[in-house]
This record gives structure tokens, C-alpha cells and sequence, in this order.
């Protein structure tokens, strides 16, 4: 590299100069940091998507077009592999995000009712997020803390020996801070707007 | 650490260095101590004293006492269920007896992200020795010789596996840990990935050396993030060491892993599967032969083996076949360790050499079940298993045994239930779970599993018929026979398994259209008895959906029709009064006098 | 090898599966996820058999056989086993005809219930009769289903040309995925979600049209059931009778399978055992050649120009009045064009007719700017034979492929699949335009690895044509590889080494008529005093036209190509030509009558055949093509090239001009792209291909 070049190099003032993101979206750009990342590699596919989700929080068409182009994969298989690991949000996601285990232990220790609770508390059922984007109701099968059962996890905190007075606890400052008005016909109460 | 543990430890720290006592007591925040009940745990050596169910609150005391006047204190041992004096040393204590620890030896002991520690308690030397002094046959005689068999689940031998790619021609090779625990129910690959990161990584080291494999992966699903991130830390750690890379310990071996997510799937955890995964593929099975053994991850000879699997041959390569062969049973040789959860007393993770008896794992190490009821039956091997009744309670655990009696060793999730588990609802959890996990590929499992749920689904609404006993029958078989892989063909294990010792369950839901645990909501209902309602509305201010009526001092009601079977109102009601009855059958079922709640109060 | 199939003793060779044995020798095994030119998959678990000595069931598609293997295909068991998964996957797809009372008197009933929307059963289904699942179905004996229905959620996409989808009808085999991904390398279906939930989707649920998809028609093709259809048939009747075709839409020499209703074609789909194309087709050669073929501006009649404009007239009024005006021509002073489309058999007869019935200096056709032209000059300016010819499978085996200027699922699908072959094999492919960088790139490929260069008509024109060609010539060779010359219609080869049978004559002055059997630029006026016009579509230089010949098109007549392989392939008629067209020969034949001339009395295609091999050695082995008996190649080398020595072919003056390269989708004048409304949707997308 000659000279001028260098001086080229030291005015862009960029670490990386070559991934030249400026103008990108932000969906490609963070695809292209990721990618790059993963040094490009094909098969490290499912590790990208799961990178971009945690930068992007959840993975919109765009995201995944992006991911196609910059591993120059046919969009086919990364909307392929998206759409078979349950890892992956193709919807918006909450601000909040509730997830309720329902694994065996927990199961035999009432599993099922916490998480009717939880669906009649928020006014949600299982998968899906608020209208207003604040919260996301989620299963999981086995989250491997079975002494705790049963389990539920609220953004990312632990709550072991989940009871329904437990919940309503757990859920108190959710609800309060403008959390979700409960969607038409998704509970047989109402009344429970914070 | 889901428990609150790192809390106390930062207040046991913080109380220790303002008592001045740094240099005499020091803290090391080790990985799971597998007596989850009884969490936060702290264990004092030289003494072997054990502190259990600990918080914040406890820490000056126990600083005052113990450590500085030397004066343990029994209020914060442990107590045995059925009550008497505290036990005060960890190995005196039941749960802990009856164990031997190969694999998780270092249980209590050693801080996992301090790879220094684990090298002080012979960390290293079965890879050192296989690496500078055996050859690739005698490493897996070795293993061979020791009876280790897969312990993911299917029980293969695992000295025979390596031999088969040992002797395929060519490179690469590849080595994979399935750490894709999926079991619901099982943690024990969780725990020791978290908790002895390089028991896991040494084993690879020397399977590496055995097949002449240069890169490994270990695949860890996505929802243990701390093993993840333990693992990643042991990793960095091994290769500052010169133990993992090239020319490993200057024996000129070049050996390195990388760490692979799973991504929600419990299909995954199939060999194939995650094989085809690990090449960015949907979690696809395929069919076998080849088998990995031959042509593997991206067509090449692959070994792929369970995480207590590779955490065993450290072990076995330092103290050699005979010492291992000497403990379990004729075929099944070693120990396994179980996640040992639901209606028992002593949730936890227990190592049990091979052929205990199962009744000696529930009462003697388990601490019986809670509240003292009646035990039911033991699930083993998660979805692909089965259960085992009471009247089996004596059989040895033992790979052979297990399947024989209709359930299988799986990866060691033991789920213990009681007189209130209904065994058809366990059988629909397991159907249900089953399906969403399925694949899709092949066409029984994708669309038999469904059928057999939705069949259950109606037994138990109370809408079955006897003839759909038959029609499950059928399509367990042809779900088993026709299903690509393993999770197709083991998924109706839980149907005929409980069909098979709970037949009268099946025929209660049926016929009498009665749940006698009292658990299929269809057939439950909760009534108030009038004569012993005191009107105190603590059950109506627990139902959920507003169900109840009364005044105070009035006989309170439940509208049937609103009632969603939840069972608050039954919690709520005080012991004393216990007017609130749970019948088994719909309208005109029996009822359970003083059937207590739903889970544990 | 020997093994015992249900206690038979059966023989095999090679590597066959236990599915292939069993079908070789009359035994049915039900397979509906299996297809012979895809990987096995093993996932519908139909074709489960027992093997001695393995435990449980074998899926029959993906166990080899082996010596001394016994293996039972229809024990109680067994039977007992598929069909409960037969009922499964029924379950799961609309099934009521099969209990339906009313099914013997239906027949009766039907006739369009066909159209309806939605699908519950046989009758309505596009597929009736032609659905693999059926005839499972029907060998089994099924009658009834046990468990309860659940139809695949979804609406029927219709908002694609030519294909349409109805996810209800899918049994998740997944054929179309394969193929689309593992031979046209395109991947635009995929399996999407999971469990229950799966079903065959694009990428973000787009239309095949916004997607990666050529319409290849591959995944119609092997669907079993009729989830995936053509558009176009899928309310029609089924043919009634078949016949095969070799397609003359572009150069590969693809072999359909053409059905047929009340004489003209209902449906072309490729032929599984077609040597160049092995059951693989394009959206031309699948969808368009019976629109092509009763395009409204087929020529139908002779025309004649009376008082200023054209009428009809009958063959003799044309024919006689043709000769007639052409007699009052000398020598040199008539020119023709001929085209590359048309077979063997017309362009021999033509360049005879031209040279010894007109006298003209030489014959106008689109070979003479081609590839094949530019490589063969190379080689004689170089004084050594370079080979023209090759085959398709050549290429799967390179190890770098560099494609210059050439849109390949466009202008060479076929050649496009070989390439996708070796790709998958590791090979690199390299794309690039024909301008400088081609040379640039090219001179820096690894010599280690042997290379094939593709390259097509844009590279060889103008003046540094020729240095450019040798170029790349060299640097194929440097490899160990060598150098592909692609031209885009169906008979540039064969016209190519007709033209080198025949002399050039010295220039003279301009020409005053033309006789137009090929392309010609736009035509003025008053340009020439006699302009007739042999073809199969009228357009504006027909409309300015004296005299009109309605020509048949290449499915119509019998007729030899050669395809850019050098392979000679003959085609049988499959429908009569409409109206009073004629294969282009026999008018050419019948005109020389007219004028006098000897020797045009041809009897049949053979015997042009037999005279064509007399004058150009190069088509020694047209007979063994039109026998079928074994593949048939150009002739090349030294008996070849010494029938061309001392000829020059190239240029003569006087002769009519030549339409620039045309574009790849017209056929005979007509442009596909721009007169069907589906192929112009296809064609001007602007979403990256793969």
C-alpha cells in the first residue's frame, strides 16, 4: 500500500475499513458486522441469526434478506432455517418478555395452571406480544432448574414455585407501567387495565 | 444460582472482609452441589459442615459462630424430612450417602471457571497420559474394557463407537458433545458443563487422540446460556495452557473445539440431527446406516457422544477400566448421574452407581415423597421413556432392566409422581410435547404423534371411547415402526407405558368418566360444602375469574359454569374450616375428602 | 449379484437399491417421496421392507443391496404397517371421494366440477388420474380412514404464471424442494416451519415471480400429487395421446414428451430419458410450444400481393406465380436467408436450391457471426482442428468454469444445470461479461485446475473478435481444460456445417429479389423488386412481402438438429401443421420443380437425409440418429475438416444482411418475451436470479 493509500485509510479513520456500513440499513449493516464475525462461513447460519436477534431483538424481513445477501445464500434456506428453530422471533417482540416453563417437573408440579394465569393476567396466549409491543407471553419446554419448579422466567429473572398470588406479584409492575389493556375477547374478566 | 446464591455469597464476602478474616476463610463459588432443594448451599471445609436453604440474613451469624468462635449452627443444617436431629457433615446425609461421584466428583469443590483449580484435583492427567503414553488402540481398549456406554440415552458402547471410526480411513474426523439436553426434566449435562466445564473438555481430548479427530464441537442448546459461557471460558483457558491447539502438550497432537448453539429444537439432540445443525441445515434426521461413526458431520467420520459420556474418560484413562468396571451391574457398568424432580422430598442431581435399586433412590436418596403421599410411579427417560409403578419399586437401574419394564435409561431424567398425577395427563404432556418437537420429515411421526394426542386430548375431556384404546394401540405401533428416528419411534413409549401399568386410569377417564388424581380439568369440579363454609370470602378473593360468590358470614358458592378448575379456592380455604371439596368425576363422580392442592403449598 | 426378494431369486449389478431391484423385476414397492433423479430421503416410510438380519423395517429407496441379502417386501406385518401410515398421510389430505357412496354413478355426474376452488377429494382435484397418491391408494385397496381430517391451512396461490400452488394438497414429500435445489440450483421452494406446522413455502412467502424461480416447471413435474400444477392444463382433460419431440426453442436439443388432444398439443413436459436433457426442461420447452405453435400470427395460407395488398391463394396460384417471377433473375441476383431454427433437412434443400436453382453467391444465416463459426475459424487460422463438439456431462467434471456474457437459465439452461453440478461438486464459476475484464480474469485462472470457458455469440463479434477468442483459447489450455462455443438456436451447428457443403461464388453486383427463409433486418419498401417470404409467422416484413409461404414449424414436420452439443437429434412430427403450411423443404422442392431443376425430387425426410450425408461427411451419422440406436454426433477432425478445405464460408458479398443475434426467446420471428404475456412477466423481473 503506497503512501496516499495509507493517508486514505487514516482520513476514514474507520477500524474496519472495508465493511463500509454507513450506508447501509441497519438490518444489512448489522448483518455485515455478523457475518463478518462468523468469518462469512455458510454453515455458521444458525449462529448469525441468533447474533443479529440479540442485536436487533427480533428478526424482521429485512434482517433475513440481509443475512441471505451477505452470505450470498439463497433467501430460501436462511428463511428456511429461521422458521424451524423456535429460538427465533419473526415478530416483534416485547419490551418485556415472560416465559413460562413447561417441562415435566414443572408440569407435575402445576405448570399448566401457571401458565394460564400468565395468559389470563396479560391477556395473551403463549407466543404471542401486546399490541403495544410491552409484553411477550412465551413457553419453553425445559429451562433445566427443575428444583425451582414450577418456573417462570421475567426478563430474564428466575421465579421459582410460581403461584398464582406469586404471579400477580411478579406481573404488578408490568401491568402498572402501561402494560397491555387486555385484547377483546382474550379473558373472561375485564377491569384489569393498570 | 437460579436460588439466589450469588447474592449470598456477595454478602458472606462482604461480612468476611469486614470481620477482618480474608486471609483465614476463603470463599469459592463452586457449580451445583446437586441438592437443588435445599439451595443456597454453603459447604465448610476442613469440616465437611453443610449449610443449606441459606440467605443474606444468615450470614453474620454464621460468620460469628462458626467461623470465628468454631461453633457450627444447627438451625442452618439440614434436617431430614421425617424430622429428628440436624445432620451437620454433608456425607452423613442421606442424599449425599448413597452417591458415588465419578462424574461429578468435583461437586462442592472446585470454582469452574478456575482451570487451575480443576488441575489440582488431577485435572488433566487421563489426557496427558493418553496423549504422551497410549496409543489410539490402547485408549480405546481402555474404554472398552472400562463398559462405558452412551449415557445420552440409547446405551451404545461407547469403546465400540470410537473403534468403528478409528478404523475409518482418511481425515478429517470430527468429535461432537451433544449438549443438547432436551429432556424436560433433565439438567444433568447442564450442571456439569456448568460446574466442571473441563471434565467435559479432557474427555474430548483424549476421544480426539483415540479416533484422530483435529476439531471437535460441543453443542450446547441455547437455553443454557451459563453453560455456554462456562464452557467458552474453559476453552480460552485450555488453549493459554497449551492444552488445547497445536502440539498439545508438546506431543505434537493438534486438537481444538469450538462451541455451537442450539437453537430451540429438541429434535437437535438426535445424532443426525444435530449434525445436520451443526452444518446450518434445518435439525433433519437422517437415515441410518451410514451411521455417524462412518460418515458424519459433512460426510465425514464423526464420533458424537453425551456430555456425561465424555466426562466419564478422564476418569476411566487415569484410574483405568478394571476401577470402573468394578462398580454397576454386568452390562451396565459405572455410574449415571439423575435429575431426580417432581413429587419427591430431595430434588437435586444425584450420581448413582449402576444397578441401585430404584426404591433406594426415591426413599433412602430422594427423601420420599412430600406431604407423605403415596408414591405412583417413577418417568424415566423423558419423552422416549416410560414409567415405572410401585410395584417395580425393587428393580436395580441398569440399562437392560429399564427397557425391559418398558421404559428406557434416556438421559436420566427421573420424575417422580404421586397419587395426585394423573398418568393419562402425563401421557398427553409427553404426546403433546412430542408432536410440537417433531421434525416433520417423516410422515407417521409428524402426523401419528397428532393423532395420538388429539385421542388423549379426548380421553381426557372425558370424550373417549374404548375403542380409541385400541386405535392408540395401533398407531403406537405404526409410529414406532415407521418413524425415521429416534424420537419418532420412542415418542408413543409414555403411551404404552401407562397403558401398560395404569390401564385402570385410562379406563377410569373412559367408562366412569372420572380423573382419580383429580387433574383433568373436564372431569374435576370443586363444590363448597355448606355445612362447613364460614363465610370468611378468602375464596373468593382467590379465584382468578371471580367464580365465587357469598357475603361474609355467608355460605359462599361456585358457579360451575365460570369455574376454571384452577383450585385456589381449595388453597385458600383455611385447614381448619377445608370446606371446599374437589370431586375426581364431573357431576356425578366420587369426591377426594381433604385432597390437598395441586402442587406444593 | 444375487439376492431373494419375497423368496424369488433376483440378480443385480452395480449399486442399486433394494427399491430399484424390486422394481426391476415387478415387484411393488409403494414410494411417494422417492424419485430416481433426486437423493434418496426416506421420509414418507411407504417403501419400509424387512431384511434379514436387521433389526425393524428398511426404507427399500436408501438401503443398498447387497450379495445374498433376502429381503421380504410384503409380509402381514408389512402390509399391516404401510397402511397405517397410508392412513396417516391421508389424514392429512382430502380423502372424501375414497369414502364417498356416490363414487360409481360419478362419473356420469362430474364434467366440471373440476373448477371448483377448493379440493375435498379425487374428483375435484387437478390431478385425478394422473396423482401418484392415488394409484398407491388404488394398489392397496384402501377404503376407509380412521382418524379424524386436518387439511393443511393455507389459500391456493394463483398469483403466479404457469404454476399454481395448493399447500392442501401437499403430502410434504419433498421432491420439489430437491429438485429445485439439488439439479436447477435455483432453491426458491423450501420447507418452512415445522412438525404439523411445515409446509413448502418461498422465502418470506413471496410469489414464485419475486423469488429466484425460472418456471422451469421442474417441481410440477415431481409432485406426486396436485399440489403443484401447471396453470395452463390443470382444468383440461388429459391428453389423449403422447408422442416425443425434440424441443427447437433454443440450442440444448431438449427431448419433450408432447401430449396430444384433438391434433394439436395440450402440454409439453421433458422427457425423463431425453439424452441431453434427462427429464429436465425450461419455462420455454415446458410451457410455451402449444402457444407457440397456435400463436395467432401463425401463417396459415399462401399469400399473394394483388393491387397492393396480400390475399390468399392456393398452393399451386403461389407456387407457379413464385417461379414465374423468379426465372426473370440472373445468377447473383436473388439473395437468401435461412434460419437457424429450421432442421437439417429444410436447410440442405435450401442452400441447393440457392446455389443451383438461384445461382445465389451464398445463403445469409445467423451461423456465420455465431460461436461455433468464431471457434471453428480460430482453428483454421491456427492450423489445428479445435473440437467443436462436446457433451453436456464434460462439464460436471471441470474444476473452474468461467461463463462469458451468458445469462444461462435463459440462453442455456441445460448447459446451466451441468454447471450447478459441478458447482455443487466444489467447482468454481466464475461470471463475468464479455468485455476486457474477461480476458483479465481469464489469464490469471489456476493452471492446475481444468477449466471450461463458455462462451457465446457477444464475444466473437467485431474486429478484435477473433484475438479475443484465441486468448481465451490459450488460457483454457494452459489448464488442461478447453474453451465451449454456446449459440442460442436450435440448428446453428447443423447450419454451420450444411453451409461449409456448399461453395461460394464470386461477388457481382446487388441483389433485386430476396428470398427470405430466415431473419432479415427491417425492410424498406421498394428495396427489392421481389421479396417472398417463407415462414411461420407473419410480421412487418411478411406484410411488405410479394408472395407468402405458410412454413410448418419444427413440431409439426419431421426434422434433424443438431444441438450445441454437435449432437444429431431427429424429430418426429407430433401434431399435423394447421391450415396449409408445409414443412419448408417440400416447398423449396416443389418450387425447383417449377423452375426446372433436377435432382429435387426428394420422396421423404430419409432421403434428404441419405443426400445431405453424401455432401457434407460431417452428417455421416444421421441415419443412426433418425434409428435412434445410439448417440449421433457431427463429424469433426480430419474427414470433417477436409470436406471444409479450401472452402470459405464467411465471406461473400451480395448476399442479404443479417439480422443482428437474436434475442433468446424468439422462434421463428415470433418473440416470446414480448408476445406472451406470462414469459414477459418472467423474463422482466428485476430481482437477482441465483
Amino acid at each position: 500500500m503506497n503512501k496516499s493509500d495509507r493517508a486514505g485509510v487514516a482520513r476514514r479513520g474507520h477500524a474496519a475499513p472495508s465493511l463500509k456500513t454507513s450506508s447501509l440499513s441497519p438490518e444489512r449493516a448489522a448483518a455485515r458486522i455478523v457475518v463478518r464475525k462468523y468469518g462469512g462461513q455458510t454453515r455458521a447460519v444458525i449462529q448469525i441469526l441468533q447474533d443479529l436477534q440479540e442485536r436487533l431483538r427480533w428478526l424482521a424481513p429485512e434482517a433475513l434478506e440481509a443475512v441471505a445477501l451477505e452470505l450470498k445464500m439463497p433467501p430460501a434456506h436462511v428463511y428456511s432455517v429461521a422458521t424451524f428453530y423456535k429460538s427465533f422471533s419473526l415478530a416483534p417482540r416485547g419490551r418485556h418478555i415472560c416465559t413460562v416453563c413447561m417441562g415435566t417437573a414443572c408440569h407435575v408440579r402445576g405448570g399448566a395452571t401457571v401458565l394460564e394465569h400468565f395468559e389470563r393476567k396479560l391477556g395473551l396466549r403463549a407466543g404471542e406480544t401486546s399490541r403495544d409491543r410491552e409484553v411477550t407471553l412465551e413457553r419453553v419446554n425445559c429451562l433445566g432448574a427443575c428444583a425451582l419448579a414450577p418456573l417462570a422466567v421475567i426478563d430474564g429473572q428466575y421465579h421459582g414455585q410460581m403461584s398464582e398470588a406469586k404471579a400477580d406479584k411478579v406481573l404488578e409492575p408490568i401491568l402498572r407501567a402501561g402494560g397491555p389493556a387486555p385484547d377483546a375477547g382474550s379473558g373472561p374478566e375485564d377491569g384489569e387495565a393498570p | 444460582m437460579s436460588c439466589g446464591a450469588f447474592a449470598f455469597k456477595d454478602a458472606l464476602v462482604a461480612e468476611i472482609a469486614r470481620r477482618g478474616l480474608q486471609d483465614e476463610a476463603l470463599v469459592v463459588a463452586t457449580g451445583c452441589n446437586g441438592f437443588c432443594e435445599r439451595g443456597p448451599i454453603l459447604l465448610v471445609h476442613p469440616d465437611g459442615v453443610f449449610y443449606q436453604r441459606l440467605s443474606s440474613a444468615d450470614v453474620p451469624l454464621l460468620v460469628e459462630e462458626h467461623l470465628v468462635k468454631g461453633r457450627p449452627v444447627p438451625r442452618l443444617m439440614y434436617v431430614p424430612p421425617e424430622g429428628g436431629l440436624p445432620v451437620p457433615k454433608m456425607a452423613d446425609i442421606e442424599f449425599f450417602k448413597h452417591q458415588r461421584l465419578i462424574v461429578l466428583r468435583n461437586r462442592g469443590r472446585i470454582d469452574p471457571e478456575k482451570i487451575e483449580e480443576y488441575i489440582a484435583y488431577d485435572g488433566y492427567e487421563g489426557a496427558s497420559k493418553a496423549l504422551g503414553r497410549m496409543t489410539p488402540e490402547e485408549i480405546v481398549a481402555e474404554v472398552s474394557e472400562a463398559g462405558l456406554r452412551g449415557r445420552g440415552g440409547a446405551g451404545f458402547p461407547t469403546g465400540r463407537k470410537w473403534d468403528l471410526c478409528r478404523r475409518e480411513p482418511g481425515s478429517p474426523k470430527y468429535l461432537i458433545c451433544n449438549g443438547d439436553e432436551g429432556d424436560p426434566g433433565a439438567f444433568m449435562d447442564r450442571s456439569v458443563l456448568e460446574a466442571d466445564p473441563h471434565a467435559v473438555l479432557e474427555g474430548m481430548i483424549i476421544g480426539a487422540k483415540a479416533i484422530g479427530a483435529a476439531r471437535g464441537f460441543i453443542y450446547i442448546r441455547d437455553e443454557y446460556p451459563l453453560a455456554v459461557s462456562r464452557i467458552g471460558i474453559a476453552l480460552g483457558q485450555a488453549r493459554e495452557m497449551g492444552l488445547l491447539g497445536r502440539d498439545i502438550l508438546g506431543t505434537g497432537f493438534d486438537f481444538d473445539l469450538e462451541i455451537v448453539r442450539g437453537a430451540g429444537a429438541f429434535v437437535s439432540g438426535e445424532e443426525t440431527a444435530l449434525i445436520a445443525s451443526i452444518e446450518g441445515q434445518r435439525a433433519y434426521p437422517r437415515q441410518r446406516p451410514p451411521y455417524p461413526a462412518q460418515s458424519g458431520l459433512w460426510g465425514r467420520p464423526t464420533v458424537i457422544n453425551n456430555v456425561e459420556t465424555w466426562a466419564n474418560v478422564p476418569s476411566i484413562i487415569r484410574r483405568g477400566a478394571a476401577w470402573f468396571s468394578s462398580l454397576g451391574t454386568e452390562t451396565s457398568k459405572g455410574t449415571k448421574i439423575f435429575s431426580l424432580v417432581g413429587k419427591i422430598n430431595n430434588t437435586g442431581l444425584v450420581e448413582v452407581p449402576m444397578g441401585i435399586r430404584l426404591r433406594d433412590i426415591v426413599y433412602a436418596v430422594g427423601g420420599g415423597i412430600p406431604q407423605g403421599r403415596d408414591f405412583k410411579a417413577v418417568q424415566i427417560g423423558g419423552p422416549s421413556g416410560g414409567c415405572i409403578p410401585k410395584a417395580l419399586l425393587d428393580l436395580p437401574i441398569d440399562y437392560e432392566s429399564l427397557t425391559q419394564a418398558g421404559a428406557m435409561m434416556g438421559s436420566g431424567g427421573m420424575i417422580v409422581m404421586d397419587e395426585d398425577t394423573c398418568m393419562v395427563d402425563i401421557a398427553l404432556y409427553f404426546l403433546r410435547f412430542t408432536q410440537e418437537e417433531s421434525c416433520g420429515k417423516c410422515s407417521p411421526c409428524r402426523i401419528g404423534t397428532r393423532q395420538m394426542a388429539e385421542i388423549l386430548a379426548r380421553i381426557t375431556a372425558g370424550e373417549g371411547s374404548l375403542e380409541d384404546l385400541e386405535k392408540l394401540e395401533a398407531l403406537a405401533a405404526t409410529v414406532k415402526r415407521g418413524s425415521l428416528c429416534g424420537l419418532g419411534q420412542t415418542a408413543p413409549n409414555p403411551v404404552l407405558s401407562t397403558l401398560r401399568y395404569f390401564r385402570d386410569e385410562y379406563l377410569a377417564h373412559i367408562v366412569d368418566r372420572v380423573c382419580p388424581a383429580g387433574v383433568c380439568k373436564s372431569l374435576i369440579r370443586f363444590t363448597i360444602d355448606p355445612e362447613k363454609c364460614v363465610g370468611c370470602l378468602l375464596c373468593l378473593k382467590a379465584c382468578p375469574v371471580k367464580a365465587i360468590s357469598g357475603e361474609r358470614k355467608k355460605v359462599h358458592v361456585i358457579d360451575q359454569d365460570a369455574c376454571i378448575r384452577c383450585g385456589a379456592c381449595l388453597v385458600a380455604c383455611p385447614a381448619k374450616v377445608r370446606a371446599v371439596i374437589k370431586h375426581t368425576g364431573g357431576k356425578a363422580g366420587a369426591s377426594r375428602e381433604g385432597a390437598t392442592a395441586p402442587k406444593d403449598a | 449379484m444375487k439376492l431373494l426378494i419375497d423368496g424369488r431369486a433376483v440378480t443385480a449389478e452395480g449399486t442399486p437399491t433394494l427399491l430399484e431391484v424390486a422394481r426391476a423385476n415387478g415387484i411393488f414397492v409403494p414410494a411417494l417421496c422417492e424419485h430416481p433423479a433426486l437423493e434418496p430421503y426416506a421420509a414418507c416410510r411407504l417403501c419400509l421392507v424387512e431384511v434379514k438380519g436387521r433389526k425393524g423395517f428398511v426404507p427399500a429407496c436408501s438401503t443398498r443391496a447387497e450379495d445374498g441379502q433376502e429381503v421380504m417386501t410384503a409380509t402381514a406385518e408389512i402390509q399391516a404397517l404401510r397402511k397405517g401410515i397410508l392412513e396417516l398421510i391421508l389424514a392429512e389430505h382430502p380423502h372424501a371421494c375414497l369414502i364417498c357412496a356416490e363414487k360409481p354413478s360419478c362419473d356420469d355426474l362430474k364434467s366440471t366440477i373440476r373448477k371448483t376452488g377448493e379440493v375435498t377429494g379425487c374428483v375435484l382435484c387437478p390431478a385425478n388420474g394422473r396423482c401418484e397418491l392415488q394409484r398407491v391408494v388404488e394398489a392397496m385397496g384402501l377404503g376407509l380412514v380412521p382418524f379424524p381430517s386436518h387439511r393443511r391451512p393455507g389459500e391456493v396461490r394463483r398469483d403466479d404464471p404457469f404454476i399454481d400452488r395448493d399447500n392442501s394438497l401437499c403430502i410434504l414429500c419433498g421432491r420439489c424442494v430437491r429438485v429445485c435445489q439439488e439439479i436447477r440450483g435455483a432453491s426458491v421452494l423450501t420447507f418452512v416451519s415445522r412438525g404439523s406446522e411445515t409446509v413448502i413455502g418461498t422465502a418470506l412467502d413471496r410469489r414464485l415471480l419475486d423469488s429466484a424461480c425460472q418456471f422451469c416447471g421442474a417441481c410440477v413435474d415431481v409432485c406426486p400429487t396436485g399440489s403443484l400444477m401447471d396453470r395452463g392444463g390443470r382444468y383440461d382433460r388429459p391428453a389423449e395421446a403422447g408422442t416425443k419431440a425434440v424441443c427447437a426453442l433454443c440450442g440444448q436439443g431438449c427431448r419433450l414428451n408432447a401430449g396430444i388432444r384433438e391434433g394439436r398439443i395440450a402440454g409439453t413436459s421433458p422427457d425423463m430419458d431425453g439424452p441431453v436433457n434427462r427429464g429436465q426442461a425450461c419455462v420455454k420447452g415446458r410451457f410455451l410450444v402449444g402457444p407457440a405453435l397456435s400463436h395467432p400470427r401463425r401463417l396459415l395460407k399462401p399469400l399473394v400481393r394483388e393491387n397492393g395488398s396480400l390475399r390468399e391463394a392456393g398452393w399451386e396460384e403461389a407456387l407457379d406465380l413464385a417461379a414465374k417471377r423468379l426465372a426473370a433473375f440472373a445468377a447473383g441476383e436473388v439473395a437468401v436467408s435461412a434460419s437457424a431454427q429450421s432442421s437439417c433437412e429444410d436447410l440442405f434443400v435450401l442452400q441447393r436450391f440457392a446455389a443451383e436453382v438461384l445461382r445465389a453467391p451464398a445463403v445469409a444465416g445467423p451461423w456465420t457471426g455465431s460461436a461455433a463459426a468464431g471457434l471453428r475459424d480460430l482453428g483454421r487460422t491456427a492450423g489445428r482442428a479445435l473440437p467443436l463438439n462436446f457433451r453436456m456431462t464434460d462439464i460436471d467434471h471441470a474444476r473452474t468454469i468461467v461463463v462469458i456474457g451468458e445469462d444461462l437459465p435463459v440462453t442455456q439452461p441445460i448447459v446451466g444445470l451441468h454447471v450447478h453440478r459441478a458447482a455443487s461438486m466444489g467447482a468454481e464459476v466464475i461470471k463475468v461479461d464479455a468485455g476486457k475484464r474477461a480476458l483479465g480474469l481469464v489469464s490469471r485462472l489456476d493452471r492446475s485446475k481444468p477449466a471450461v470457458i463458455l462462451f457465446g455469440p457477444s464475444l466473437v463479434g467485431g474486429a478484435d473478435g477473433p484475438a479475443r477468442l484465441a486468448a481465451l483459447e490459450a488460457a483454457a489450455a494452459a489448464t488442461g481444460g478447453r474453451i465451449i462455443a454456446l449459440d442460442r438456436e436450435a440448428n446453428v451447428r447443423g447450419g454451420l456445417a450444411i453451409a461449409e457443403a456448399f461453395p461460394t461464388l464470386p461477388a457481382s453486383t446487388g441483389a433485386r429479389a430476396l428470398y427470405l427463409a430466415g431473419p432479415h433486418p427491417k425492410l424498406k419498401p421498394g428495396e427489392a423488386e421481389l421479396v417472398i417470404v417463407q415462414g411461420s409467422y407473419g410480421d412487418e416484413i411478411s406484410a411488405l412481402a410479394d408472395i407468402v409461404f405458410p412454413e410448418a414449424t419444427s413440431f409439426e414436420a419431421e426434422g434433424t438438429f443438431v444441438n450445441v452439443e454437435g449432437r444429431i437429434q431427429v424429430s418426429r412430427p407430433a401434431v399435423a401443421p394447421p391450415g396449409e403450411a408445409r414443412p419448408g423443404w417440400r416447398i423449396l422442392q416443389d418450387l425447383a420443380g417449377r423452375l426446372g431443376a433436377k435432382g429435387f425430387g426428394y420422396g421423404s425426410e430419409a432421403d434428404v437425409r441419405a443426400a445431405l450425408a453424401e455432401a457434407a461427411p460431417a452428417f455421416d451419422a444421421a441415419a443412426l440418429a433418425a434409428s435412434n440406436e445410439g448417440p449421433a454426433f457431427l463429424a469433426e477432425g480430419p474427414a470433417g475438416a477436409a470436406a471444409f478445405a479450401g472452402r470459405d464460408a464467411g465471406r461473400g458479398r451480395g448476399r442479404a444482411r443479417v439480422a443482428a443475434p437474436l434475442d433468446p426467446d424468439d422462434y421463428k420471428g415470433l418473440s416470446l418475451v414480448l408476445e406472451n404475456k406470462s414469459l414477459k412477466l418472467v423474463r422482466g423481473r428485476r430481482c437477482p436470479r441465483s
